[in-house]
């Protein structure tokens, strides 16, 4: 049997097993590290990535993997529990952007397109607290406001 | 079963006069890729990781972030594929994607009962029905194309949308498989076959017979009909594209997944590097219409997706800017354009060149094989039109290999990446060059596709003059849209 015939014959016998591990594995490898990276974040954390975009509005999504799907694009509010660890990864899609939350004290922060910026705090008094962009930066810019729900 | 030596081929003997000469044969330069291409395993040796690769892009376009730019879905596909796909893979590999399709593969396992191992066709899956007559041209890929131009809008910007284009011609791809014999999807409708058919007419590569009496003195035809099983080696499955390589003389219709290759008992078939050779000979007018088409969606896309003009893009982009009054007519401009505007600007150009030349050629004869100089020009446009796409977004690609589906990997460390567009000064100055290039080979091509139709060769030149200037006109008007 020359090189070529085993090569034939070694391809055809694992193909098809290869194809269905494979339609396994995928999904099974890329929610697994997630999971992994999720598992990164201190217990209990609450994470969410915010991204800026200012001809559109700012947009967020959990760092669980559930995605928003509303069009476009739509932060209107984060509701946490009193005494949640808070963890916001923050990012600037297009210009600068900036971002605060003064009743925690937090920011200004300025944020440079495509540079992650992640702050953690923790959620330890009841109330909806105002969030919002500071750098008058596109269309959007009245929008990017949105409110943090802290309850009981 | 020794090799036909070069001297006697098809390729400097009796090809038509049509036909531009073909160079080399690389198997006989590299006789190892011709045992490697020669396996029934190589097709899944690359359809395989192609088919991981598009898979894990289906899932971040349904689990991704919604956002395109964040997600591989849209930045892989529509940025770094497409740029691929239309400046190096069909324009140097004619169609090789196809022999590569992640797409078309499963059908074809499917229909065939095995994915490596040759079974015959006996007995295949499915219906193993013939394609209806009335649909055997282009003219279905040409409307498909045209209805995903109309909705590339949000084709690539949103990855969901994405999934459900790809993921339905995955599914449909399948089952029609599954009904019609080989691979009939590929031929007449997968709309991504449609222009690769056209603009691997240009393509230095070429699969062709090496001798054509060999063929026609070989009676079995094991090529065209396939082999049986139980037949001596080697064993091919009968070409899926419906070609017989013994008269084939272009590259519209070749999917180069080798399986002549496989079955040629006569050692027959030659892979030819033919430099600026081309193909340069439209045949009916579906291809003609089909270079009409992508010629003029790579104007409008030009304007449309990179043109200083907001509305336009409102307009592409209806669900989020509620502009559907806009999408429409945006619509009804893609079809009227390439459809009716541009074969009607291009008409009067043909009859002044029918006329200049005594009107002893039909009109419909060289409209048609006029029209071929808007391959060469249109696929300099596509190009054109392509290359921003990968410098100016360039940062997405890295930033998406690192985090493919937007929810904050950093796999390579390139997630973070800054966005920063490359050689933006000198981005039109190689869209000017490029479309420069493609109307030069355009009017020396289309002259080359005029000379038969005429005893000589100083007529075929009077008929190109008018439709050279046709070719200008629509040179001029790439340059207003990219240097404008």
């Amino acid at each position: 049997m020359n090189t070529v015939e085993r090569l034939d014959r070694i391809v055809a016998k694992i193909a098809l097993p290869l194809l269905i591990v494979t339609l396994v594995a995928v999904p099974a490898a890329v929610f697994g590290y997630d999971s992994y990276l999720q598992g990164q974040v201190p217990d209990g954390a609450k994470t969410f990535s915010i991204y800026f975009d200012g001809t559109q509005n700012w947009s967020e999504t959990r760092a669980s993997g559930l995605t928003t799907f509303s069009d476009p694009p739509d932060l209107q509010e984060i509701r946490v529990r009193k005494g949640d660890l808070v963890v916001l990864r923050l990012m600037a899609l297009d210009v600068h952007h900036g971002f605060t939350l003064p009743d925690f004290g937090l920011g200004p922060i300025e944020l440079t397109p495509g540079q992650p910026h992640e702050i953690r705090f923790r959620a330890d008094k009841v109330g909806e607290f105002l969030m919002f962009c500071t750098v008058i930066c596109g269309p959007a810019h009245a929008n990017m406001r949105a409110t943090l729900i802290v309850t009981a | 079963m020794n090799a036909v030596p070069l001297e006697i081929t098809a390729a400097t003997t009796t090809l038509p006069r049509e036909v531009e000469p073909l160079g080399p044969d690389l198997f006989e330069k590299a006789p190892a890729l011709r045992r490697f291409l020669g396996t029934r395993s190589f097709q899944f040796l690359l359809i395989y990781p192609n088919l991981v690769f598009f898979y894990i892009l289906m899932l971040a376009g349904i689990f991704g972030h919604p956002l395109g730019n964040l997600n591989s879905a849209i930045v892989l596909i529509w940025i770094l594929w497409w740029f691929l796909l239309i400046t190096l893979l069909v324009p140097i590999g004619a169609r090789v994607w196809c022999a590569i399709c992640p797409l078309a593969g499963p059908g074809e396992w499917l229909q065939r009962r095995s994915i490596v191992k040759f079974r015959g066709l006996d007995k295949p899956r499915g219906l193993n029905k013939r394609w209806p007559k009335p649909l055997r041209n282009i003219w279905a890929q040409n409307f498909g194309f045209l209805g995903l131009a109309v909705i590339s809008g949000l084709l690539v910007t949103r990855p969901i949308v994405t999934v459900v284009v790809i993921g339905g011609i995955w599914v449909f791809a399948t089952a029609l498989m599954l009904v019609y014999r080989r691979r009939a999807f590929c031929v007449y409708l997968c709309p991504v076959s449609g222009f690769q058919g056209l603009y691997s007419m240009v393509a230095p590569i070429a699969l062709r017979s090496k001798n054509r009496e060999v063929c026609k003195g070989h009676k079995p035809k094991t090529c065209m009909i396939g082999s049986r099983k139980g037949d001596d080696t080697p064993l091919g499955y009968a070409c899926p594209w419906f070609e017989y390589i013994g008269d084939m003389d272009r590259n519209n219709y070749c999917g180069l997944c080798m399986e002549c290759l496989k079955g040629c008992t006569k050692d027959n078939i030659g892979l030819f590097w033919r430099g600026g050779k081309m193909d340069v000979v439209l045949h009916g007018r579906d291809e003609a219409w089909k270079a009409f088409i992508m010629t003029a969606l790579a104007g409008v896309y030009a304007i449309v997706l990179q043109g200083p003009v907001g509305t336009l893009k409102d307009w592409a982009n209806a669900p989020s800017s509620g502009s559907w009054g806009g999408f429409a007519v945006l619509a009804a401009t893609m079809f009227a354009v390439t459809l009716v505007v541009l074969p009607a600007v291009y008409a009067p150009f043909v009859e002044v060149s029918r006329r200049a030349t005594g009107k002893v050629v039909e009109f419909r004869d060289l409209f048609v094989r006029g029209a071929f100089g808007l391959v060469p020009l249109g696929l300099a446009a596509w190009i054109a039109f392509s290359v921003p796409l990968v410098l100016i977004n360039g940062a997405y690609i890295l930033q998406v290999i690192s985090d493919p589906f937007g929810w904050g990997w950093n796999l390579f460390g390139t997630k973070y990446v800054a966005w920063n567009p490359v050689g933006e000064g000198w981005i039109p100055l190689i869209q000017a060059l490029l479309v420069l290039v493609g109307l030069a080979v355009g009017i020396i091509k289309t002259h080359r596709a005029l000379e038969p139709m005429f005893e000589r060769t100083r007529q075929a030149t009077r008929a190109m003059v008018p439709l050279a200037g046709f070719l200008t006109l629509i040179a001029v008007i790439f340059f207003v849209v990219f240097l404008g």
